[in-house]
C-alpha cells in the first residue's frame, strides 16, 4: 500500500500545481483581455 | 503671421485679391465711364454735329449749287431743280436746328453765331433760287437764273459753307482733344490697372508661396512622420512650432505616435507576461503530467493490490463460512457425543451395580467354599477331593471378588471419567456454538470488507481514470502553453516592427492603461486564488486517513 501513500502525498502537490496552473491560466486570460483592450481603440470594421 | 491658421492666411490672400479686384473693378469702369462719356460726348457733340454740318454743306454744294447749274444748263428740268432746292432747304433747316441743339461753347459758339448771321444770306439766296425756279423755264428766267448764279449764288453761300467748314474743323479739333483725353484716361487707367494687377500678382504670388511653403513644409513633415510610422519607427520626436491646421495635424500625429508607443510597450509587456505565464504553466503542466503518470501507475498498483486483497477476503469469507458450518456440525456432534457419554455413564453404573451382585456371589461362593472345606475336613480322606474343589472354588471366588472389586473400581473410575468427559463435552458445546457465531460474524464482516474493497476498487479505478484524464489534460495544457509561448513570440516579433525608444518604460503603460484604454492591470501573482482543478483534499482533516495501514 505504498502507492496509496504515494498518491496521498502526491495529491496536495498536484492540487497546488493545479491551482498554480489555474492562476496562470487566469493570468493569461487577463493578459489576453488586457491586450484586446489595448488594441480595441482601433476600429477595423468588417475588413 | 506664422501662427495664423491656413484658412486665415487664405482668407487674407483672397480678401487682398478681392480688394484689388474690387478696386480695379471700381476704378476700371470709372475710367471706362470717363472714356465712354468722352466717346458719347464726341459722338453726340462732335460726330453727329459733324455729320449735320457735313449734310448742310453737302446740301448747299450738291443740291443747291449743283441743281442750279444743272437747271441752268438744262441737264435737269426746273421742276427737278426746284424740288432739289426745296429738299436742300429742308435738309439744311433740319440739320441746322439739330446742330444748334447740341452742346456748343467757346470758339465753336463764336463760329456758330457767325454762321447764323451768314446763314441768313445763304437762306435768302436759296429762297431766291427757289422763287426763280418756280417761275418756270423761259428765256428770261434762264437769264435771271444765270445772272443770279453768277453773281449771288457763291457770294451768299460760300461764306456760310466756309464757316461750316471752320465748324467742321473745330469739331475735328475738339474730337481730337477728346480723343487725347480718352487716351490719357486709358493710359492712366492702364497704368493704374497694370500697377494694381502686378501688385496683386506679386502680393498673391508672395502670399501663395508663403502659404504653400507653410502647407508644403507641414505636409512634408507629416509625410515624413507617416513614412517613419509606416516603416515602424516610433523613436523620433516631433517638434511643433505654431498652431495652424498643419500643426494641429502634426500634434495629432505626435499624439498618435505616443499612443502607438504606449500600445507597443503594453503589447510587449503583455506578450512578456503571456510568455512567462505560459512557460510557467507549461512547466507546471509537464510536472503535473509527470505526477499524474506516476499517480496513474500507483493507482494501477493499488487497483491490482485491491483486487488481490479482494480475492483474499473472498477466500477468507468462504473459509469462514465453511468453518462456521464445520463448527455448527461439530457442536451438534459433540452434543450427540455428550449424550452418548451420559448414556455410557448410566450403563456403567448399571454394570457397577451388576458387578456388586457378582461380588456378593463371590462372597457367598467363598462362604460356600469355606463351608465345603469344613465339611471336607470333617469327611477326612473322603472329603479330600472335595476339599481341593472347595479350595479352587474359594480361590475362584476370591479371584472373582478381587476382579469384581477391580471392575467396580474401574467402573467407578470410568463413570467418573465419562461424567468428566460428558461435563467437558457439555462445556465445549457453548464455546463451539459461540465460535460458530463468531465465525459467522467474521464471514459477515468479510463480506462487508469485500463490498468495501469493491467500492475502494471502483474509487481507485475512478481515480485512475481522473488521473489519466488529468495527465491528458496536462499534456494538452503543456501543448497549449507551448502554443501560447509561440503565439506570444509571434506577437512580439509582429510588434517588433515598431522600433521603440529605449527610454520608453512601463510607467507609460500604467498611465495609459488607467487613463486611455481603461484596460485591466496586468494580473499579479495570486497563489491563493482558486483554480478549477480537481482538488481531492487529501491533506489533513480526515481522521479516516489514519485507518490506512501499510502491508
Amino acid at each position: 500500500m505504498m502507492s496509496l501513500k504515494h498518491i496521498k502525498s502526491n495529491y496536495p502537490t498536484e492540487a497546488a500545481r493545479s491551482k498554480e496552473m489555474a492562476t496562470s491560466s487566469e493570468e493569461l486570460a487577463s493578459q489576453a483581455e488586457y491586450l484586446k483592450n489595448i488594441v480595441s481603440i482601433f476600429d477595423v470594421g468588417d475588413i | 503671421m506664422k501662427n495664423l491658421n491656413i484658412s486665415t492666411k487664405l482668407i487674407i490672400l483672397v480678401s487682398l485679391l478681392i480688394g484689388i479686384i474690387i478696386t480695379i473693378g471700381i476704378l476700371g469702369p470709372s475710367n471706362l465711364k470717363k472714356v465712354n462719356n468722352g466717346i458719347e460726348s464726341m459722338y453726340q457733340n462732335r460726330v453727329i454735329p459733324l455729320e449735320q454740318l457735313k449734310n448742310i454743306s453737302d446740301a448747299y454744294a450738291v443740291r443747291v449749287v449743283a441743281a442750279s447749274h444743272k437747271a441752268r444748263s438744262g441737264s435737269i428740268t426746273w421742276q427737278q431743280a426746284h424740288n432739289e432746292l426745296n429738299k436742300a432747304e429742308q435738309i439744311i433747316t433740319e440739320h441746322w436746328e439739330a446742330f444748334l441743339l447740341s452742346e456748343i461753347d467757346g470758339e465753336e459758339l463764336r463760329l456758330t453765331n457767325e454762321a447764323k448771321a451768314l446763314k441768313k444770306d445763304a437762306d435768302k439766296c436759296t429762297n431766291d433760287l427757289i422763287s426763280l425756279l418756280s417761275l418756270g423755264e423761259d428765256s428770261i428766267s434762264v437769264v435771271k437764273l444765270g445772272f443770279y448764279v453768277d453773281n449771288y449764288l457763291y457770294k451768299n453761300i460760300d461764306p456760310f459753307t466756309n464757316k461750316i467748314g471752320e465748324l467742321i474743323e473745330i469739331q475735328l479739333l475738339v474730337a481730337a482733344e477728346i480723343k487725347k483725353e480718352a487716351e490719357e484716361i486709358y493710359s492712366d487707367a492702364k497704368t493704374f490697372t497694370m500697377i494694381f494687377i502686378i501688385s496683386a500678382i506679386l502680393i498673391g504670388i508672395g502670399l501663395a508661396i508663403f502659404i504653400i511653403r507653410g502647407i508644403n513644409n507641414g505636409l512634408k513633415k507629416a509625410n515624413k512622420i507617416i513614412g517613419e510610422i509606416e516603416n515602424g519607427n516610433l523613436s523620433f520626436d516631433i517638434e511643433i512650432e505654431n498652431n495652424n491646421e498643419i500643426s494641429q495635424m502634426l500634434r495629432r500625429l505626435k499624439n498618435m505616435v505616443t499612443t502607438l508607443r504606449n500600445i507597443v510597450d503594453n503589447i510587449i509587456a503583455g506578450a512578456d507576461h503571456i510568455t512567462a505565464a505560459s512557460q510557467e504553466m507549461s512547466s507546471t503542466a509537464q510536472e503535473m503530467s509527470q505526477g499524474s503518470n506516476e499517480q496513474a501507475s500507483s493507482t494501477e498498483q493499488v487497483s491490482a493490490t485491491m483486487e488481490e486483497m479482494n480475492a483474499n477476503i473472498q477466500q477468507s469469507s468462504s473459509n469462514a463460512q465453511q468453518t462456521e458450518k464445520m463448527a455448527t456440525k461439530a457442536a451438534k456432534e459433540i452434543k450427540i457425543g455428550s449424550d452418548a457419554v451420559m448414556e455410557t455413564v448410566k450403563s456403567m453404573k448399571i454394570i457397577a451395580d451388576k458387578i456388586s451382585i457378582i461380588s456378593d456371589i463371590a462372597n457367598q461362593t467363598n462362604m460356600l467354599a469355606l463351608n465345603a472345606a469344613v465339611e471336607a475336613a470333617r469327611a477326612g480322606n473322603k472329603g479330600k477331593g472335595f476339599a481341593v474343589v472347595a479350595t479352587e472354588v474359594k480361590n475362584l471366588a476370591e479371584r472373582s471378588a478381587i476382579a469384581a472389586e477391580e471392575i467396580d473400581k474401574v467402573a467407578a473410575e470410568s463413570v467418573l471419567t465419562a461424567e468428566k468427559s460428558g461435563k467437558m463435552l457439555t462445556d465445549i458445546v457453548p464455546n463451539i456454538e459461540k465460535t460458530a457465531t463468531l465465525v459467522e460474524e467474521i464471514s459477515t464482516a468479510t463480506l462487508e470488507q469485500s463490498s468495501s474493497v469493491d467500492q475502494i476498487t471502483n474509487a481507485v479505478e475512478q481515480l485512475n481514470k481522473v488521473t489519466q484524464q488529468n495527465s491528458a489534460i496536462s499534456e494538452e495544457m503543456a501543448s497549449s502553453s507551448e502554443e501560447l509561448t509561440s503565439q506570444a513570440e509571434v506577437l512580439k516579433q509582429t510588434i517588433s516592427f515598431f522600433q521603440q525608444d529605449k527610454n520608453s518604460t512601463g510607467n507609460k503603460i500604467k498611465k495609459l492603461s488607467k487613463n486611455k484604454f481603461k484596460a485591466s492591470k496586468p494580473p499579479q501573482k495570486n497563489t491563493t486564488s482558486k483554480g478549477k482543478g480537481f482538488d481531492l483534499k487529501l491533506s489533513g482533516g480526515n481522521v479516516k486517513d489514519d485507518e490506512f495501514e501499510t502491508y
